[in-house]
């Protein structure tokens, strides 16, 4: 298969990143009103945050992954 | 430049073993010889800490404190393995440093971390329900998407450890190639995140998803 096409899925693969992105947004945004709202709270949504952080990531991750097979396995 | 995703393979003996599994031993080796000093210099630790006891008993603390407040009551049982994990995955990236591949960068290694931990949800779970209980949670409220999840668990544990830190790997290796012969501070400072933060961080992760499942799964 040509090296062109096999770069273009890649690419396409990374476009997990996106979803990523947003939803890492939105909970951090989340977040940050939650310990605004209340400080005293502070230790267990950062808690919190972290996994969901990490959960979000895990997709884009997944992508990443998917894209280096492409490239480096698929060749 | 050449960036190698997967890593060397050679045999030794008529064994086909990766580079990573050797460097992985080595690792196992170090930590082994580490626990081995900590345990003779134990011997004349005082009532009132100082020194190496008292970095010892901050670390040892706070595992087990996090454990305590993720699993509840079964903290003592879980907690060795989350510190040893948590060592395993630091040491492991932690010879990057001295140039050599960190097996955290083979998904075989990673998958068999992924698997430690699978086992280790599921022996939680059927000590403390039963093995009665703990298939129980197949039928129960929705029947068959917990087998989904639950095979999902250590292909989504070593994806992600091992993307996480194969992508850090890449990153250092383009800056080594981009600057050629004149890199000098600048991967420095960058290992310094690449390297440190970021393995520390995934060694966290690990031992919070852990926790996390291990807590869902006696509950």
């Amino acid at each position: 298969m040509s090296t062109g096409l096999l770069a273009i899925g890649a690419g396409i693969a990374v476009f997990t990143g996106i979803g990523a992105g947003i939803s890492m947004g939105i909970a951090t945004g989340k977040s940050v009103e939650a310990v605004a709202r209340q400080p005293e709270a502070a230790g267990s949504i950062r808690s919190t945050m972290m996994l969901g952080l990490v959960l979000a990531e895990s997709t884009a991750i997944y992508g990443f992954v998917v894209a280096l097979m492409i490239m480096f396995l698929l060749k | 430049m050449e960036i190698e995703v997967t890593p060397k393979a050679f045999t030794i003996g008529g064994v086909n073993v990766g580079e990573s599994v050797v460097i992985a031993w080595c690792v196992t080796a170090a930590l082994i010889v580490l626990a081995l000093v900590v345990k003779i210099r134990s011997r004349n630790f005082t009532e009132v800490p100082k020194g190496l006891q008292n970095l010892l008993e901050f670390g040892i603390e706070a595992i087990q404190k996090y454990a305590k407040t993720e699993v509840g009551g079964v903290w003592e049982e879980i907690a060795p393995y989350c510190a040893t994990v948590a060592c395993y995955i630091f040491g492991c990236c932690m010879v990057e440093i001295i140039g050599v591949r960190a097996p955290t960068t083979d998904l075989s290694m990673t998958l068999a971390m992924g698997l430690g931990t699978f086992f280790w949800i599921n022996y939680m779970g059927i000590r403390h329900k039963g093995l009665g209980g703990r298939l129980m949670h197949y039928v129960k409220p929705i029947p068959l998407i917990p087998l989904v999840t639950d095979i999902a668990i250590p292909i989504s544990m070593a994806c992600r450890l091992y993307g996480n830190l194969l992508a850090g790997m890449i990153v250092m290796e383009l800056i080594y190639g981009a600057m050629k012969y004149f890199a000098v501070a600048v991967p420095a400072a960058l290992s310094l995140y690449f390297n440190f933060f970021d393995s520390a961080i995934q060694a966290y992760i690990f031992v919070t998803l852990t926790l996390c499942y291990v807590s869902e799964a006696i509950e």
